[in-house]
């Protein structure tokens, strides 16, 4: 009985250890672009066949929970707030003074016309948390050797996406490269990290491209323009007072 | 060590240096628009043409201090101009306490108006906000009517003032959390009737923000209260008010005619509500819908009551109101809308379409159509059908 549990233990060792580094890869590589806080400025450019347009904004994180945009241009839209706390997202309008809660449902709506939705930039579901992580082999992309890994949504997480692949470089961490399925399988999104340099005293990509697989010529670029990591905000920053403050 | 210090000083300066931020900010637009509109009873359409600038200033004095002042320019000419008695009057904003506008010229065919939109001085100290001036007082948590508005009631149909009304007051507001507040304020009038003073307390419980409002406003208590969450994902608002009974001895000769009593002399408390739904499908497809209630509202002749209404705080003279819109983005640079706004009672509507385009980085195009419908001295019966295009350059 005991030598069948030491061969079974043996025998299923390797993937409880696999499952385990699986989260802890994705964890790590989610650390390195996310950080315990972040602030910073970010512009996205959407691109399509015949047009492209740009948005600039300013960007506060803290965890996965706490999220305030600013946008700064196009003028248009200058001067919008969104702010993120926990479940909860508003919206601050200043040029007709409106703080309007955004329900849910708006979440997965594209983000400004973008090929993000509202969910990728605000972090509604986390690739660490909300998924089953798991190596599936080693590739080479971008001459960086990666860890091939898929994850599968746990059974009652509210996420969008049926399967998501991620290559993530062994000794960095970097997100080269994520492949975003539907529930049925098809390859809908897949988004490319590149621009590798150091930013905020970590060396990051800090390009990501958005490419949605069905639309030829379409993609949005999110660029890094400045990012300072680890600089300890309080979470009253995140506040509706704030929001009516920032610029 | 002593090089690692030195980088970690660069970077902090250059950070800093990058942070600095400009006291002074500005910003607007210029637009261009172009109405035909046929009224009913006529034949002919008169077209109008009407150029409308913004410029919007913001001065950061210390990081405590903030000043805004933001200009409103609308120079029209055209048919309407030279067809509407007194044209003047009806672009006019009135004010209750200073005015602080111009007529810059008043012709046969054109008009040109300059006024301060917004102007307004604002100070923090920690969770205190303190705001003096023309600012707008937005606790509405529905889209289209916002009975808990009591300072600055809007006008839906008027698409081309995004900005919406602003009142001259003075309001405190202090931030019991992150996304809690007490807000006070007060509109000082010439007119008695037309002071308001009034406060709201703010909470947010089981991923809903509630507000309670209490004030007085035409002379009469107002109590209230509003809600914003959601329900299966879809936005779920509402409003509700209840003020005092106006009970006012007053008539006139068409009332009297049409044997209709007057709004004011309504001997009951006024409850208004309004309930608000919206859900945004996966690809864009937008739905929502709202309803406004008055328990004193009319059920006919109620274009009539229309002025009536605005002087008693209503946002329709109607008993029911009922809005519902359609959204969908064709491609991201082009999105189309469809709403309606229906009086159930007289059977009267008015139905917008509208068209708004992306041109380029900054320039957006606008169709926009309203048509109303309706039998004379109905709620919409009286407007016509008019068609907008409009040009935008935001800067």
């Amino acid at each position: 009985m005991r030598k069948i549990f030491f061969l079974l233990l043996f025998v299923f060792m390797p993937f409880l250890l696999f499952g385990q580094n699986a989260t802890e890869i994705v964890r790590k590589a989610n650390d390195l672009v996310m950080g315990k806080t972040s602030q910073g400025i970010n512009k996205m450019k959407v691109v399509r066949p015949d047009w492209s347009r740009e948005v600039t904004m300013k960007v506060w994180s803290k965890g996965t929970d706490y999220y305030m945009i600013l946008i700064t241009a196009p003028a248009r839209e200058k001067g919008q707030v969104f702010l993120k706390r926990k479940n909860e997202l508003w919206n601050w309008m200043p040029s007709i003074g409106r703080m309007i809660k955004i329900p849910p449902s708006m979440m997965m709506q594209s983000w400004m016309g973008s090929d993000f939705t509202n969910d990728d930039l605000l972090k509604e579901s986390s690739i660490v948390n909300d998924y089953v992580h798991k190596i599936i082999g080693s590739e080479v992309v971008d001459g960086y050797d990666c860890y091939k890994i898929e994850l599968t949504p746990k059974p009652n997480a509210a996420v969008v996406w049926g399967k998501i692949l991620m290559w993530v470089s062994k000794k960095e961490y970097y997100e080269l490269k994520i492949e975003f399925y539907d529930e049925t399988g098809a390859l809908i999104n897949m988004q490319l990290g590149s621009e590798i340099k150091k930013m905020g005293g970590r060396t990051l990509p800090t390009k990501l491209i958005m490419i949605p697989m069905d639309k030829k010529g379409n993609k949005t670029i999110l660029e890094l323009i400045d990012v300072v990591f680890d600089k300890p905000i309080p979470n009253s920053f995140f506040s509706q007072q704030n929001m009516k403050r920032l610029r | 060590m002593r090089i690692k210090i030195v980088l970690l000083f660069i970077t902090v300066f250059t950070l800093s240096a990058k942070a600095q931020l400009s006291p002074f900010d500005y910003g607007g637009y210029a637009k261009y628009l172009f109405s035909s509109t046929r009224f009913p009873g006529t034949t002919e359409r008169y077209s109008d043409h009407l150029i409308h600038l913004r410029l919007n200033t913001k001065w950061y004095a210390t990081d405590a201090l903030t000043a805004a002042l933001e200009l409103r320019f609308r120079g029209y000419y055209g048919e309407t101009v030279e067809n509407t008695k007194h044209f003047i009057d009806l672009i006019k904003t009135p004010r209750d306490w200073v005015n602080l506008d111009a007529v810059l010229w008043n012709k046969k065919k054109t008009v040109g108006y300059l006024e301060v939109d917004r102007f307004w001085l604002d100070w923090v100290k920690n969770d205190f906000e303190l705001t003096l001036g023309r600012q707008r007082i937005a606790w509405g948590t529905a889209l289209v009517w916002n009975p808990t508005d009591l300072f600055n009631p809007l006008n839906v149909l008027d698409f081309d003032y995004e900005e919406l009304p602003a009142v001259d007051a003075v309001r405190a507001q202090y931030y019991t959390g992150p996304v809690t507040k007490v807000d006070l304020a007060f509109k000082p009038a010439r007119e008695k009737r037309n002071v308001i003073l009034a406060g709201l307390w703010s909470i947010n419980a089981f991923d809903y923000d509630f507000n309670l409002i209490a004030g007085m406003r035409d002379e009469r208590w107002i109590f209230g209260g509003s809600w914003a969450g959601d329900i299966l994902t879809g936005g779920f608002r509402g409003e509700v008010t209840v003020s005092e009974a106006p009970n006012r001895d007053y008539t006139n000769l068409v009332y009297e005619a049409l044997g209709e009593s007057s709004l004011s002399s309504f001997d009951k408390p006024l409850v208004a509500v309004a309930l608000s739904g919206d859900y945004t499908f996966p690809g864009s497809f937008y739905i929502h819908t709202e309803l406004l209630y008055n328990n004193n509202g009319k059920t006919k002749n109620t274009f009539l009551f229309y002025k009536e209404a605005t002087s008693l705080g209503m946002l329709s003279a109607a008993r029911w109101s009922i809005y519902q819109e359609f959204s969908y983005d064709i491609t991201p640079l082009t999105r189309g809308s469809l709403f309606g706004i229906f009086n159930p009672d007289d059977k009267s509507y008015v139905i917008v379409p509208f068209v708004t385009y992306s041109v380029a980085t900054n320039w957006d195009l606008l169709l926009i159509a309203q048509i109303f419908e309706g039998d004379p001295l109905t709620e919409f019966g009286e407007f016509g059908t008019s068609f907008y295009l409009r040009l935008k350059y935001s800067f």
